[in-house]
């Protein structure tokens, strides 16, 4: 059994001043990994894999399969699996990838590295590791919702619950895939779109487990840190951070290798959180698109022509009526909503130049219970002459704009009254 | 006197550029608001509480990423409530020292002597659902 990675140097308890120097370094390189768009090496990706291949102590894979997108990656790699594992009937050879191997080229070394990790690098370096370098890098994955579980959302049928149906392959789709590994196909996006044009023959079952390429970046940075400072010293390890830097996801079965490009649009807001407030927050060749408001998922048509004031009066999720809302902005919503004003503006207690005032919402708004819209509008305008708004719901037994806001603290109206200071 | 330029300096809660930092920044001891936060006088509780320390304690994490966090000058100390309700802890400033709670969207708000709870904001859409900055 080949080991997975030579012997680690002494223990790195402390880091010089030369090397804190170099963690914010380390950490915008990897941030640019992270975001890294574009046209890709293919060539320098796959010798990347092929020494990670090595470096496990697996023969090099016979065969590259490129997709455009991660979810066209998924699809290929779901319909390998399957011939790996029960055996598809009648595409033998073009669907001969031998088992998954994500295990053995990821999951395992990379476990037995962070094992080895703990008894050799201090627990000081690893905070400052966390706090100069990880932090500061997005995973979309971490942010209690996969990006990857969205994008496979349109494939399931509507029966269906979301990630537990087996189904059959639909034939359409394994022909594609088919004329596709057979290099027959114009391309991989053209038998892709012919087999989605009835989403409601695929249900997926389950994505094959894919290495996720820049999409790990905020752990490869600090690999990479410790890589640098001499702690860790594994050909695993520079295999697995080159082929980061260049792919997207992708899945290594014994003798092939299905690989992801990476995206042509990623886009982050100042949060870094995925943001595209006038297009795709991220983006892939074949027509794969997220749109994203400040972090949260939300319908193409809310980011590319934005929501009227009555549409957004019929969205059932809250979270993505804020959004449409913030989009809008509070100003042209209660403007465009035409609602009815309750009771009179006053000013807002302890901040001179705002005034508070409650509107009447439809029912429509939220079925389960009748609710008001609580307004608060700075007097001064901004630079570009809009007005700050932000609004809150409070319910619909409340019949001023006092007690509205006093209600959201859950003091009484005199005792909200006699604040001194808001900011 | 505590000008926003000077407390930013002394506690590293950085805040936009769009505030002047030559204001001065005042200390009250009655009801005061940052943005979805309120500061409430209320007498003091048993509740254990806990010194705060020089690098400050983050009252509530925005779900957007930033945090009001609560800074010391002088004996300074908070507890956190149990509970996950509108009161998010209680604040107890002594004579001679002065409480800090920075955001980066709402600047600085200075707290003086006496005894506050510390309250979140919350709204309704058919049940009651608390904001988050």
């Amino acid at each position: 059994m080949v080991a997975t990675y030579p012997r680690p140097r002494p223990p790195l308890t402390k880091l010089t001043e030369a090397q804190v120097a170099r963690l914010p370094e380390i950490r915008d390189e990897w941030l640019d990994v992270f975001l890294g768009a574009g046209q890709t090496d293919r060539g320098r990706a796959e010798d990347a894999i092929v020494a990670a291949y090595g470096a496990a102590g697996l023969e090099a894979p016979k065969r590259f399969v490129w997709v455009a997108s991660p979810k066209e990656g998924a699809r290929v790699a779901d319909v390998l699996a399957r011939h790996a594992e029960q055996g598809l009937p009648g595409y033998r050879d073009s669907f001969a990838a031998g088992p998954l191997a994500t295990d053995r080229i990821g999951r395992s070394p990379l476990v037995a590295l962070r094992n080895d990790l703990r008894s050799v690098v201090g627990g000081k370096v690893i905070a400052q590791l966390e706090e100069e370098v990880l932090a500061h890098i997005p995973d979309h994955q971490l942010l209690g919702h996969s990006w990857f579980s969205e994008l496979n959302r349109d494939f399931l049928r509507e029966d269906a619950p979301y990630g537990l149906v087996e189904s059959p392959v639909a034939d359409e789709w394994r022909d594609a895939v088919h004329q596709m590994l057979l290099g027959r196909s114009g391309g991989p996006s053209i038998g892709y779109a012919a087999a989605m044009a009835r989403p409601s023959a695929w249900a997926l079952a389950k994505v094959p487990a894919a290495m996720t390429g820049q999409d790990g970046a905020a752990i490869w940075a600090c690999l990479a840190a410790l890589h640098e400072f001499g702690a860790l010293d594994s050909a695993w390890l520079k295999a697995q951070l080159d082929i980061a830097r260049l792919t997207s996801w992708w899945w290594p079965f014994m003798q092939t290798v299905v690989v992801s490009d990476r995206p042509v649009i990623h886009r982050l807001d100042a949060e870094l959180r995925l943001h595209g407030g006038d297009g795709p927050a991220l983006a892939f060749a074949d027509g794969t698109c997220v749109w994203a408001w400040h972090g949260r998922w939300v319908p193409a048509d809310l980011i590319l022509s934005g929501w009227s004031a009555d549409r957004i009066l019929a969205e059932r999720n809250a979270e993505v009526r804020r959004c449409a809302i913030e989009k809008l902005g509070w100003e042209h919503f209660i403007a465009d909503g035409d609602f009815r004003q309750v009771g009179e503006a006053v000013d807002d207690p302890g901040n001179p130049g705002c005034t508070l005032a409650l509107y009447d919402v439809p029912a429509a708004f939220d079925r389960a219970d009748p609710i008001r819209l609580l307004v608060c509008t700075n007097g001064t305008p901004e630079a570009d002459g809009s007005r700050r708004t932000f609004g809150l719901t409070v319910p619909s037994f409340i019949d001023d704009p006092l007690t509205a806001a006093a209600w959201t603290f859950d003091l009484s109206p005199a005792e909200y009254a006699s604040l001194v200071r808001a900011s | 006197m505590n000008t926003l330029a000077t407390l930013v300096d002394r506690f590293g809660v950085d805040v936009h550029a769009h505030f002047d930092g030559e204001v001065s920044v005042p200390v009250h001891t009655g009801l005061q608001r940052q943005g979805d936060v309120l500061i409430v006088p209320r007498q003091a509780t048993t509740a254990a509480s806990k010194r705060v320390p020089a690098a400050g304690v983050p009252v509530i994490r925005g779900v957007d990423g930033h945090t009001h966090v609560l800074l010391a000058d002088g004996a300074v100390s908070y507890a956190e409530a149990s509970d996950r309700g509108q009161v998010l802890g209680r604040l107890i400033v002594p004579e001679g020292a002065t409480a800090w709670l920075a955001h980066p969207e709402h600047a600085y708000t200075g707290i003086g002597p006496g005894t506050y709870e510390i309250r979140r904001q919350r709204e309704f859409r058919g049940t009651v659902q608390f904001v988050a900055d």
